[in-house]
């Protein structure tokens, strides 16, 4: 095969898996908080000290999800803002929230980068990483995506969907939300939803 | 008469210069840079995001062709967007600023990505940005340095 043949293979290729698996996305984002059996879900990654973190470390708690990575200065930075200030409300009124920001860019994301990058936020978010595969692993489980997109002057971005994940204190996942909602927008759906929510 | 040779020739220089200066006036005065502002970048986040909003009073279009900055090794204009749930960042080769309008770049939309960040950016600070348009030249504006989490310009 020639050289340039296989380049438009690799292309078709990657197109032919990101659009079905964004598709699957949404479908998932559609799905309603299910009346069935709970729908349980864990991870395994490591906090900015190096610490195994799974679901059960914030135990009875409810928790709110996102993947991202720092070296996306424009929509990440907004996305923590929100889930930041949506957990400070709740704790304000009584609700124990931990919001934790899981990076799918571990390369650059370092735990020292994780921790002065989420100490900007308010909420008191976890920063987590992990290895490839535990990533992998956490983002597949909850329906999120992402993808490494070189970028011309060798550097490269991460394109990824966005979303933030409510999980239940007894760890089932509940929901997910759009993240490109005001936390005046996000905070009375997370609210209804965790007071709809019997674990 | 060397002398007044001279004193003749540097007006006409000086008259050249002004008339220089007001014809790239003319075209820049066109294009106005407002409200530019940048994240704050905290030690070791080598990345950061830049919005201004791009006025045109002119009766032609331009074009955003480049931006540079002491503040980061590298500039260039992007969008973000959504697509079925994907978030993802193109380059923007040209952004067309059109006839007697605006473009806003803004969170979640259009903006200057900053990498290779020599040094962290301090919140409360600003830092020069040049912007550079097809026709109406270089514009350098002051940006503010705004906290990593802003959703505006700093007021």
């Amino acid at each position: 095969m020639k050289p340039s043949n296989r380049l438009w293979l690799a292309v078709a290729c990657a197109v032919g898996i990101a659009f079905p698996l964004a598709g699957l996305w949404h479908e998932l984002a559609e799905r309603a908080p299910s009346a069935g059996k709970p729908d349980r879900r864990d991870f395994t990654l490591s906090d900015v000290d190096g610490k195994d973190v799974t679901l059960a470390t914030f135990g009875g708690k409810w928790v709110l999800l996102y993947f991202g990575y720092t070296f996306c200065p424009d929509i990440c930075p907004t996305s923590l803002q929100v889930m930041g200030e949506v957990a400070d409300t709740l704790r304000a009124r009584g609700e124990a929230m931990q919001p934790v920001f899981i990076t799918v860019d571990p390369e650059r994301d370092t735990p020292q980068v994780l921790r002065d990058y989420v100490s900007n936020f308010g909420g008191a978010i976890v920063g987590l990483t992990g290895s490839i595969e535990q990533i992998g692993g956490a983002t597949r489980r909850y329906g999120t995506f992402f993808q490494k997109q070189p970028m011309p002057n060798g550097s490269y971005m991460m394109n990824h969907s966005s979303g933030f994940s409510l999980i239940s204190p007894k760890g089932a996942y509940v929901r997910v939300f759009r993240s490109d909602l005001e936390a005046n927008e996000l905070f009375p759906e997370v609210e209804e939803a965790m007071h709809a929510w019997k674990d | 008469m060397r002398g007044r040779t001279n004193g003749m020739f540097r007006t006409k220089l000086l008259a050249v210069g002004i008339l220089a200066l007001v014809a790239v006036d003319a075209r820049a005065a066109d294009i106005a840079v407002k409200d530019a502002w940048v994240r704050g970048a905290p030690t070791g986040i080598k990345v950061s995001a830049g919005y201004a909003r791009i006025e045109n009073a002119g009766p032609v279009a331009d074009r955003l062709l480049s931006v540079s900055t002491p503040a980061a090794g590298d500039a260039s204009v992007h969008e973000s967007s959504e697509k079925e749930g994907m978030m993802s960042m193109e380059p923007v080769e040209a952004l067309t600023i059109p006839p007697k309008g605006a473009v806003e770049l803004k969170p979640g939309s259009y903006h200057i990505m900053l990498m290779r960040l020599p040094g962290a950016l301090a919140p409360g600070g600003t830092v020069p940005m040049e912007f550079t348009f097809e026709r109406a030249g270089k514009i350098t504006v002051d940006a503010k340095i705004a906290p990593l989490s802003a959703k505006e310009m700093p007021r």
